[in-house]
């Protein structure tokens, strides 16, 4: 069931799906998640730290264009170096909540379209160099800077240049174009990391972070070293230097964790879960993210248009036994719309669809398509895309929908296949905000719209839910979306997989995080244990 | 004979022409759009035009390759899509890496592969020589990357003598030589051995039903006489070409090893390359790549030229 792909090719199809995606979180904040499934749970807490030591953390790719700089980060090893070496304006923690990064406070009016952030004192650059509501200024500009193209352009775009200023060293004022109250949380994401003012060089690079770039050869390595001066202080960091590579074949990058010669790596493949059990001295991280596979149907065409077709393919499916065929085990069931369980606008009262044969024979004859043959494209470009079509069809077939796995190859399968075809798979890594998860693939005008869905009342609700800042009615708001889109939306989506990773068990102090592998990489904890 | 070796130049060029044609129509029809895969999936329309327009992507294809074709023979290699910086440049840093990997596998491979041929044509159809014949050939049968992988598991993960990946050569210190290559350099060894060493054994045993090996074996030469002065000179024209081929095998084969191992040598870029849509990059490592066995290739013709005398005075 589990039969390796060609993962090379897989894994470079995701790369270049890593968008503005793993970075942030909501904005005010409930739930918990991140725990550890598999490893031995371990808090940072109870053990004192120890310091020093080099380690090594290899990525599943690397290329040329491998950047530090932070605006256009695009791949998860750039997200990870960049959490090593800068600081966010704000973070969020693994408890889904935002807390100060190199902003201390931060308050908006009662429409939530002007906003004031406090920025913190004492910090210093790794040049020396103290940092100001002017690097933030700056560093803000610089992702609104159409010249710049930073793919999380057009996550802040609502912000108004025109009005973005420092008004001293410590206050950063702006006004927004239209109200959105999850701004703080949009400036959770990575490529709003700081840079210092007038910083164009990003191959020497300078920022606040815990660690200072050392060496950068894109394609082959980055090394950091720890940062003396960190405004955390606690003695963090405690490691003297992180080195960062890229392995992208799956099978090479965990045989080196075997060896010894990385202590950490992201994306350990379902398949070599296996062996990772009964290694020594490795742990495996299973975080639950808010990455799902989605099996969008283009509602404004047949066969899809009738909703009756849409819940008939959506009762076809035991999610349960889905999860644990063609994942391992290692993910937490969907309820068919993308906002995760740890989100804070989460809504728990939908629940998701139980496999029902009935209902499937039901639906189907209600929408005269019984005998419809249901294409539905996947590929290796998908994590585990293509053995969860196959099981899924199967479950699908015998419940009385003829539902028929079609793949493409991954080689350009978003450009050819996603969007172009009725019913075609697609992965999205999650996205910072209910409200940005909600309406970048279901809005009416969205840019990929991968269901061709047109429902003004959504529409509607999201807008709403946007310009109040009151919590209890926007999670209402929310909650009829979410519900909408189960029960009227044009996606399946079964699954939200977990992060998979592995570290060496000396390597300490990391805290599972849901929002990206390895803890997010926020790594100024974590020391070896020898 | 330089008329030969001047012939098989001009031909060399004609083959690299050709082949430029290929590399480059290939790279043409490679499905996907460079524009997404440089600025990701999540892109805006007007990003992707906007780079389109400014790498040139939509010029017609026949004065895109007339540029390139140009800019080629001028040495100037263009700009990576990706980075936007010299072709050459990148080039430069890796091709370094992967000539040490190529040069040191073929010094180690080649009198080994030999050497182990003439021992076995020396003594046919004894125990070495059926337990070599077996060995190589179930060596070859594997491809390289389940050689590659079994090396691994057994030398890195097992014994942990050696690192499992290579992503940082280290040729500054001799252990970091060693550590950096030896995996490298057998799996290569494992996928060339086999040709080089069965080749060796055939030519070196036609010669030997020769008569006047006869004459030698008659007139009280040794064994080792026989087949080192009198034998493997003759025979030595298939054998330096099937080394040659075998060299240029080399040039492929460091592809796969790189990628296994994780080695940042051209082999490697090349398949970053292809999976980032950087064609100009694609375009140089394959030219690179067919350069150097059209090179190996002729060197061969021209080795077999020296070592037999029919040819060499050819009317």
């Amino acid at each position: 069931m589990t039969k390796p792909t060609d993962k090379s090719i897989e894994a470079n199809g995701l790369t270049r799906r890593e968008f503005n995606t793993t970075a942030a979180a909501a904005g005010a904040a409930v739930a918990a998640a991140g725990m550890i499934a598999g490893g031995p749970r371990q808090a940072a807490a109870q053990a004192t730290p120890k310091k020093g030591g080099k380690i090594r953390a290899a990525w599943d790719s690397t290329s040329a264009k491998d950047t530090l700089d932070p605006a256009k980060t695009l791949s998860l090893l750039d997200l990870g170096r960049a959490t090593l070496m800068y600081n966010r304006i704000v973070e969020v923690g693994p408890d889904m909540k935002l807390r100060p990064g190199l902003a201390t406070s931060w308050e908006s009016n009662k429409k939530a379209d002007e906003w004031v952030f406090k920025i913190r004192k004492g910090v210093t650059f790794h040049n020396g160099k103290t940092m100001t509501a002017q690097d933030i200024v700056y560093t803000i500009h610089r992702v609104l800077n159409p010249d710049v193209a930073s793919p999380a352009r057009v996550q802040i775009e609502d912000i108004d240049p025109a009005t973005l200023r420092a008004e001293d060293n410590e206050t950063v004022r702006f006004k927004l174009k239209s109200p959105n109250a999850d701004m703080a949380g949009l400036f959770a994401i990575q490529h709003l990391n700081v840079v210092p003012l007038g910083a164009t060089d990003f191959m020497k690079p300078i920022g606040t972070g815990p660690f200072m770039c050392k060496s950068f050869e894109p394609g082959v390595n980055a090394v950091f070293v720890r940062n003396p001066n960190y405004w955390k202080g606690n003695g963090m960091p405690y490691l003297d230097e992180v080195e960062t590579i890229g392995i992208p074949d799956p099978t090479a990058r965990f045989n080196a964790l075997l060896a010894g010669d990385i202590q950490a790596m992201t994306k350990v493949d379902a398949s070599l879960l296996a062996r990772a059990k009964n290694a020594p001295g490795i742990d495996i991280m299973s975080t639950p993210g808010p990455a799902y596979a989605s099996y969008p149907m283009r509602s404004d065409a047949p066969p899809f248009e009738s909703n009756d077709t849409r819940l008939a393919l959506k009762y076809a499916v035991d999610r349960q036994k889905l999860l644990d065929l063609a994942y391992a085990g290692q993910g937490v069931i969907a309820n068919d719309q993308p906002v995760p369980p740890f989100d804070p606008f989460y809504c728990a009262e939908n629940k998701a669809k139980a496999y029902d044969p009935d209902k499937v024979k039901f639906h189907l004859k209600k929408a005269n398509a019984e005998n419809q043959v249901f294409e539905l494209y996947t590929s290796t470009a998908i994590a585990g895309g293509v053995d969860a079509a196959n099981v899924y069809a199967e479950m699908a077939n015998k419940a009385g929908a003829n539902v028929k796995v079609v793949v493409a190859p991954a080689d350009g399968y978003w450009a050819a296949t996603w969007m172009k075809k009725p019913w075609a798979m697609s992965f999205w890594w999650g996205r910072p905000t209910a409200d940005s998860v909600m309406s970048v693939t279901f809005t009416s005008g969205a840019r990929w719209n991968e269901g061709a869905w047109k429902n003004p009342k959504f529409d509607q609700l999201l807008k709403d839910a946007r310009a109040i800042t009151d919590v209890p009615k926007r999670k209402q708001l929310y909650c009829d979306a979410q519900m909408l889109l189960s029960n009227d939306g044009p996606s399946l989506i079964p699954i939200f997989t977990n992060w998979i990773d592995g570290k060496s068990s000396k390597l300490k102090g990391i805290v599972p995080h849901p929002m990206g592998s390895l803890g997010l990489f926020f790594w100024d904890g974590a020391y070896l244990d020898t | 004979m330089f008329r030969l070796i001047a012939q098989r130049l001009l031909l060399g060029i004609v083959t690299l022409w050709v082949i430029s044609l290929l590399v480059f129509s290939a790279t043409q029809i490679l499905p996907g759009d460079v524009a997404i895969a440089i600025l990701g999936n999540e892109s805006t329309e007007e990003a992707r035009q906007a780079l389109r327009d400014r790498l040139g992507l939509e010029k017609p294809m026949m004065e895109r390759y007339g540029n390139w074709l140009a800019g080629m023979v001028q040495g100037d290699l263009g700009l990576s899509l990706a980075t936007e910086t010299p072709v050459s440049r990148i080039v430069g840093l890796r091709i370094t890496n992967s000539l040490i990997l190529a040069v040191v596998t073929a010094v180690l491979a080649v009198p080994i592969s030999v050497g182990l041929g003439l021992l076995s044509a020396a003594y046919p159809g004894s125990i070495f020589d059926k337990t070599l014949t077996v060995g190589s050939l179930l060596v070859i049968s594997l491809p390289e990357f389940v050689v590659g992988l079994l090396l691994v598991l057994l030398l890195a993960v097992q014994l942990r003598w050696l690192p499992a990946v290579v992503s940082t050569p280290n040729f500054s210190t001799v252990d970091g030589i060693i550590r950096t290559l030896t995996l490298p350099a057998l799996t290569l060894l494992a996928s060339v051995q086999a040709h080089m060493i069965r080749m060796t054994r055939a030519a070196v045993l036609d010669v030997m039903r020769r008569p006047y090996i006869e004459m030698a074996l008659l007139k009280g030469a040794s064994k080792r006489r026989i087949i080192l002065r009198h034998a493997l000179p003759n025979a030595l024209a298939p054998i330096v070409n099937v080394v040659a081929l075998n060299l240029g095998y080399l040039v492929s084969g460091v592809v796969i090893v790189e990628v296994v191992f994780s080695y940042p040598g051209l082999g490697r870029l090349m398949v970053d390359a292809v999976a980032t849509r950087d064609i100009p990059v694609v375009q140089v490592t394959g030219m690179i790549f067919c350069t150097a066995y059209i090179l190996l290739t002729l060197a061969a013709d021209v080795a077999a030229v020296f070592t037999n005398p029919r040819l060499r005075y050819a009317k």
